[in-house]
């Protein structure tokens, strides 16, 4: 860098070949790209949209400018991959509900975020997965929500953008594709080194599911037929709640307290809560009972709150869908269980609470 | 609008197209800097507010304090400006912080006060363009220079989109000369600053965020105290990840003004093969440490008032340096280790005068060496959430936990170590070396080959958009 009084001029390398040089790099890129595609698009990929939080703070933009009286879901994963809002509008009639749930989080800072807007008069489903709902505020992964929420209430010109721009080349290049497909994650998931012993179980997220603009998520349908990567998935599974144990439980009458009072805030201005337990199975299943049992936690859940919950295991129409990773619904029983779902939900028991 | 964002590719696709076009300078010019507060509006519009009242304010009371000839009103404008600019730094940056301050301290003598919760949303790169503007006003104060007589070129100078919102902290003889006749990029110019745009995201999107950002935010977020090699592998994470993060930052930043026939100043230059820790500063954000000797070190007295007056003006340099940073006293603590630091040193570099062993060269790697993992220690206060887990991690350090968590697997370790190891190898190669002469020398079917390897890996393995961790700064 040459530097004359008061003036600064940066050097340029002496190339000779800079304009070959752009040209080769250019090119040399595109054909990489393009390779890469080929690769995807010839080993039956499809393209889908990342999970990134500007396309929840989308949903929740597209919430605020629906007007107030709207239908939103919130929860976790059960209720993104379990709650079709095609079939929905379909047996309902109705507008299309918003889905404010998000995989893996705790749905009660979205719970909060819905009671401080005062504009917000709608009906909420929330999904409620136990370990996630009764989470510690202290447990990062499930509690990232927070800062999710947060970021959709200075959801900027930048990010619209960013959003729009994404979800168009998103739909149509494989390449924009993350998670699993990305180079890195390919090389880890490759290489196969020792571990120390004691070491926590290892985690390989692998995607089974594709996520639509309505934040909508679909298994594959070829997934529950591939032992080694439902394996995958459940050993994840596994780990995650591993990892999950480290941090100190949340206590449950404070998580309770909390909840009561934002549900009260959207009661009193015409709203309404409730709480829909979607199906669980086999190991999954086993650990909920044991580490949030249903006395202590959705019972009373439904009793502090005084608002209506639907158990799966309440309704038999409800309770024969199998998960095949023990946590989410297939596509083809999504559609089925929310129809099922709508007729509970419209109808009503007498027993419901 | 992040520079690795999809939204920037078509911002800048635009504005070069626009800036490249035969138009009038001045017509050239307004759209630069109409394209510069689209840039910094396209986080959130009612902050350009800010940069506006920083503008007019800083360009009217500069002119004034240049007519004006009587030192009382002179330093009253000057105070004018610093009012107004660091009190928008401090309400926006440091208004929670004095708050809790207050409470803290009202508490400590009895007395029960609830304030009500401050929400307050900190204008990115406020830090550094309030700093920008002020050594605008200081040097016209102390007669360094005469104000800037066109108000567009000043307007520029504070807004310029390149190194508006993480520097490099541009000084006004180093920018605004350069608006002043037509800038037009030539091929190798532009060329040039599209391959250090390349490099900049490289940094930033792979090293940082893709290979060892996991590291580093899995080790110092652990609930639990975390294995004595677990604890190194994320503390060296840290310094890769900060690194690379701001450097890349700094570089695109460069790249971008080159693209458009512009020169940046240089904000790192390989700080981890730093001998010492005055040679850190000199490497590591030269801007700001710059702009902290010209403003602070030097009015405070610098060195010429003996030396127990030169450690207190260093150590209240650092400690100030560290609250710039962020409202937080993890930073100021930062702050004043590297003080502490720089204080030691002065001692021991009087010690060891004219002692030959010093300059062998086994010794200034093992000084290098040493230099990286100090710096590196005290990145810990900079990352950890809290003093507790600061020290909790200063204590896996050295293995005092019983039965602590081994959340890193193997693959983890490989990758940190060869990016470490590759990151400190660079740097001490490169340590008296000029990346422009390095390219020069560089076969042309080699520099092409090795572009087209980092723009590939830049598309296939992106991740989320994740902004510069200097931003909150």
């Amino acid at each position: 860098m040459e530097s004359a009084p008061g003036v600064l001029i940066r050097d340029v390398p002496g190339q000779p070949r800079w304009r070959l040089v752009a040209v080769i790099a250019l090119v040399g890129t595109v054909l990489t790209v393009a390779a890469r595609e080929q690769s995807l698009r010839e080993a039956g990929f499809r393209p889908a949209l990342s999970m990134n939080r500007s396309l929840w703070a989308r949903q929740r933009w597209l919430l605020s400018e629906a007007g107030p009286g709207q239908t939103v879901l919130l929860g976790s994963s059960r209720m993104v991959f379990g709650f079709d809002q095609e079939e929905w509008v379909s047996v309902s009639g109705g507008p299309r509900p918003f889905m404010l749930a998000w995989p893996g989080t705790c749905p009660r800072p979205q719970l909060h975020d819905l009671a401080t807007d005062t504009q917000f008069r709608g009906t909420v489903l929330c999904g409620v997965t136990p370990s996630l709902f009764f989470a510690s505020p202290d447990e990062p992964f499930p509690m990232r929500i927070e800062k999710i929420v947060r970021f959709s209430r200075q959801w900027r010109p930048a990010e619209w953008c960013e959003q729009v721009l994404r979800m168009r080349l998103e739909k149509r290049l494989l390449v924009m594709l993350t998670s699993d497909r990305s180079l890195l994650s390919r090389l880890r998931m490759s290489v196969v080194l020792p571990q120390r012993s004691g070491q926590l179980p290892l985690m390989r997220y692998i995607q089974f599911a594709d996520l639509d603009e309505h934040c909508r998520v679909r298994m594959h349908e070829s997934f529950p037929d591939d032992p080694e990567r439902v394996k995958m998935v459940t050993d994840t599974w596994l780990g995650a709640l591993e990892r999950s144990s480290l941090y100190p439980l949340g206590d449950v009458e404070d998580v309770l307290g909390e909840v009561k009072t934002d549900i009260d805030a959207i009661r009193n201005r015409g709203g309404e809560v409730i709480f829909v337990r979607f199906p669980s199975t086999s190991v999954f299943r086993d650990i909920e009972r044991t580490s949030q049992p249903r006395p202590t936690h959705w019972d009373r859940l439904l009793e502090v709150t005084g608002c209506r919950g639907i158990h799966f295991e309440d309704y038999p129409e409800l309770a024969g869908f199998d998960c095949p990773e023990w946590s989410h619904l297939t596509n083809a029983d999504a559609r089925e269980f929310t129809r099922r779902l709508h007729r509970i939900f419209a109808v009503g028991r007498p027993s419901e609470r | 609008m992040l520079f690795n964002s999809l939204t920037f590719v078509l911002f800048i696709a635009i504005v070069l197209a626009v800036f490249s076009l035969r138009l009038p300078w001045r017509f050239r010019k307004s759209f630069l800097l109409g394209a510069s507060y689209l840039f910094y509006a396209a986080w959130s519009p009612p902050f350009v507010f800010l940069l506006w009242i920083s503008t007019v304010v800083d360009w009217l009371v500069a002119r004034w304090m240049h007519r004006e000839q009587r030192t009382g009103r002179r330093r009253l404008l000057l105070w004018i400006s610093l009012v107004v600019n660091l009190g928008m730094l401090g309400f926006f940056k440091y208004g929670a912080f004095l708050l809790q301050m207050f409470v803290g301290l009202a508490e400590s003598v009895g007395v029960e006060y609830q304030p009500p919760e401050l929400d307050i949303v900190l204008p990115v790169g406020i830090s550094f363009y309030t700093f920008q503007t002020l050594s605008y006003t200081i040097d016209v104060y102390l007669r360094r220079s005469d104000p800037e007589e066109s108000f567009l070129d000043f307007a520029l100078f504070v807004t310029f989109f390149p190194q508006l919102v993480a520097g490099p902290i541009v000084r006004p003889y180093q920018l605004i000369p350069q608006f002043k006749q037509p800038v037009r990029a030539t091929a190798e110019q532009f060329i040039w600053g599209l391959l250090l745009l390349s490099v900049g995201l490289f940094e930033k999107v792979i090293l940082a965020d893709a290979v060892l950002s996991t590291t580093a935010d899995t080790v110092f977020g652990s609930p639990q105290p975390v294995a004595c090699l677990d604890a190194w592998a994320g503390t060296l994470a840290f310094s890769g990840q900060i690194f690379f993060d701001f450097a890349g930052y700094s570089i695109c930043a460069i790249g971008i003004a080159m693209c458009m026939g512009f020169s940046l100043p240089d904000n790192f230059n390989c700080p981890y093969a730093a001998i010492g820790f005055s040679d850190f500063w000199r490497r590591w954000h030269i801007s700001l440490s710059g702009w902290l000797r010209d403003y602070l070190y030097i009015p405070l007295g610098g060195n010429r008032h003996g030396r127990r007056r030169t450690q207190i003006n260093l150590m209240l340099t650092m400690l100030l340096g560290g609250l710039w940073h962020g409202p937080a006293w993890r930073f100021v603590v930062w702050g004043g280790i590297h003080g502490i630091y720089l204080v030691i040193e002065r001692f021991l570099r009087r010690w060891l005068r004219g002692q030959n062993w010093v300059e062998l060269r086994a010794v200034r790697l093992l000084g290098g060496l040493a230099t990286f993992v100090a710096v590196s220690l005290t990145w810990i206060f900079f990352r950890a959430p809290s003093f507790e887990k600061a020290a909790s991690h200063l204590g896996s350090l050295i293995g005092i936990h019983e039965d602590p968590v081994l959340w890193l697997e193997t693959f983890d370790f490989l990758q940190c170590a060869t990016v470490v190891i590759a990151m400190l190898s660079v740097q001490w190669w490169m340590r008296d070396r000029k990346l422009e002469d390095l390219v020069s020398r560089c076969p042309w079917w080699l520099l092409a080959v090795v572009w087209s390897l980092l723009l590939s890996l830049i598309i296939l393995s992106r991740g989320q958009s994740s902004a510069f961790i200097y931003f909150q700064f």
